[in-house]
């Protein structure tokens, strides 16, 4: 992980911006039954085929207020399709994930592959830089 | 991270990082569990090496299916967990000329199996409120009854062949019933189902439904009484007021019934459509009230009066099938200690505790006499290390 410069926002800016700590997020999840019955219409699950990724895990993880140490998982492994709440959750799980991440980058915390993307934008204008094949993502974004 | 664990599955089928292990001390019961490690069998040969080692560092083994469980019995303290997610393959389907069955893995979720069959025009009958998400290997494991079971009953019934290995690591290639109840309906005690044979229906083509309203538990029962005679009868669900009045039903229960005739009075598509969403969706309904915690006890019909009354003084909600005399029921947090007076009740007048979703570790404590004796005989036979699903059902050693 690598730290942006700080940014120092003011308590009348923070509340404008719709910024939330942790027990704000937290309120705003309905009460999840934790029954796992939408994990197979998660795409992201469909594909990785365990549970850390599931819609269920990342409610967990937010009622465990343990956000800083899961950053990747709310930055990575969600497409914000919202397809967990289309048939079994009546929470609003898009909501939930972008005030999560929102509370992340609030806090400067973020993954070597969010760094890596956004510098990429920057100097490239594009998230995988000038590459014009990309054999190994996970080497070419510095993660090996 | 387990070398020896990752020789058989590889690095990519085991987990031990801090947020998996967090991910998987949970499932459907909401307690919480940290297991110790988790893997990923994607074959038969797996399953075995991994009981085997299990066996030999006498470390307990959960089965994982979906997670939907909703006794505990997914889950456990400093386990490895052998999650079947991964093995989700169809091995064999014949549709045509040997007559219509299919073998699977035991990670195929039944939603996903039949939507598959669909291209068919097949189905496995056994449509449970989980099954979205739960697998077969789940569903063989509680021999569970779904929706339809007063025509299709329950899923052991639908079982021609098992693969299974034993908790010695030893392998089983089953094809008659008596063998079948040592590891069906045993909650993945005695063994790890690895593969399943399973029979197939064409779908039902032409059905018909009845929707009834009660204003008191009396007629209700009386009516129930009458109605479970019916030739063609399917399915028999009860939704008592409070349940009724948040699916829009109205006031008093009702009873909704499936019949695979004509013979009820409701046989328009898009109405029966209806009545089957709200079946479908009744237990997400009620866990958006805050109603997450469910149970499913059964009693003699005759004994059934002073549950409902019970549930009824309690406002506790009750929705679901009423196959086998099982009365489905959810509670909010403010009602969960009232799980335990309810068990008692139950028990009192010669009930069960637990109809469908199993004992696991919630229910330990209200396991059936007879029960207990069987599953001590399989941990016996079957089990003697006591590596898989320790602590559930019942304390073996």
């Amino acid at each position: 992980m690598t730290k942006k410069k700080d940014i120092i926002i003011n308590k009348d800016e923070k509340e404008k911006a719709g910024l939330m700590d942790i027990a704000e997020i937290k309120k705003h999840i309905k009460p999840c039954s934790f029954s796992g019955l939408n994990r197979e219409d998660c795409p992201v699950f469909r594909v990785l085929r365990k549970e850390t990724v599931s819609p269920r895990a990342k409610v967990l993880f937010i009622k465990n207020e343990n956000l800083t140490n899961r950053a990747e998982i709310f930055y990575k492994y969600c497409c914000l399709c919202g397809l967990c709440c289309k048939r079994f959750c009546f929470s609003d799980m898009k909501y939930l994930i972008r005030k999560v991440r929102e509370y992340l980058v609030e806090n400067n915390i973020e993954t070597r592959l969010n760094h890596n993307i956004a510098e990429n934008i920057k100097v490239h204008g594009k998230p995988y830089g000038d590459r014009k094949k990309i054999r190994d993502l996970d080497e070419f974004f510095g993660l090996k | 991270m387990n070398k020896h664990i990752i020789k058989i599955v590889g690095r990519n089928n085991v987990l031990d990082s801090d947020e998996d292990l967090e991910a998987y001390s949970i499932d459907a019961s909401l307690l919480e569990r940290r297991p110790a490690l988790v893997v990923f069998p994607k074959k038969i040969t797996d399953i075995q090496k991994i009981i085997n080692y299990c066996n030999r560092i006498n470390m307990p083994l959960t089965l994982r299916g979906a997670g939907t469980n909703c006794t505990g019995s997914a889950i456990g303290t400093n386990n490895y967990i052998m999650d079947f997610s991964r093995m989700n393959k169809v091995i064999e389907f014949e549709y045509e000329n040997k007559g219509k069955f299919i073998r699977l893995q035991p990670g195929i979720v039944i939603e996903n199996l039949n939507r598959f069959l669909s291209n068919y025009k097949l189905m496995f009958p056994i449509l449970t409120p989980e099954q979205s998400a739960c697998t077969i290997g789940g569903v063989l494991a509680l021999n569970k009854f779904g929706f339809r079971a007063f025509k299709y009953k329950r899923a052991i019934n639908w079982i021609s062949e098992l693969e299974v290995l034993d908790g010695t690591g030893k392998y089983y290639n089953i094809n008659n019933k008596e063998d079948f109840e040592n590891f069906i309906g045993t909650e993945g005690c005695v063994g790890a189902i690895a593969s399943a044979k399973i029979k197939l229906i064409k779908n039902i083509e032409n059905f018909s439904m009845d929707l009834f309203e009660f204003e008191d538990i009396v007629h209700l029962i009386t009516k129930w009484r009458e109605i479970e005679k019916k030739e063609g009868l399917i399915s028999l669900v009860l939704f008592d007021r409070i349940s009724s009045l948040f699916l829009d039903l109205g006031e008093g229960y009702h009873l909704i019934v499936e019949y695979e005739n004509n013979k009820g009075s409701i046989i328009e598509p898009l109405k029966m459509k209806k009545l089957k969403n709200k079946i479908e969706g009744v237990q997400n309904l009620l866990a958006d009230k805050g109603y997450i915690y469910k149970d499913d006890p059964s009693l003699p019909i005759d004994q059934t009066y002073d549950l409902f009354k019970w549930l009824n003084t309690n406002e506790i909600p009750i929705a679901g099938s009423l196959n086998e005399n099982t009365v489905h029921c959810f509670f909010n947090q403010e009602q969960k200690n009232l799980r335990e007076e309810m068990y008692n009740l139950v028990k009192k007048h010669q009930g069960k505790v637990s109809s469908n979703y199993g004992y696991g570790i919630l229910k330990k404590d209200y396991v059936p006499q007879d029960f207990k004796r069987k599953m001590m005989r399989l941990k016996e036979k079957y089990d003697y290390n006591n590596i898989l699903n320790r602590g559930e059902v019942l304390d073996y050693k």
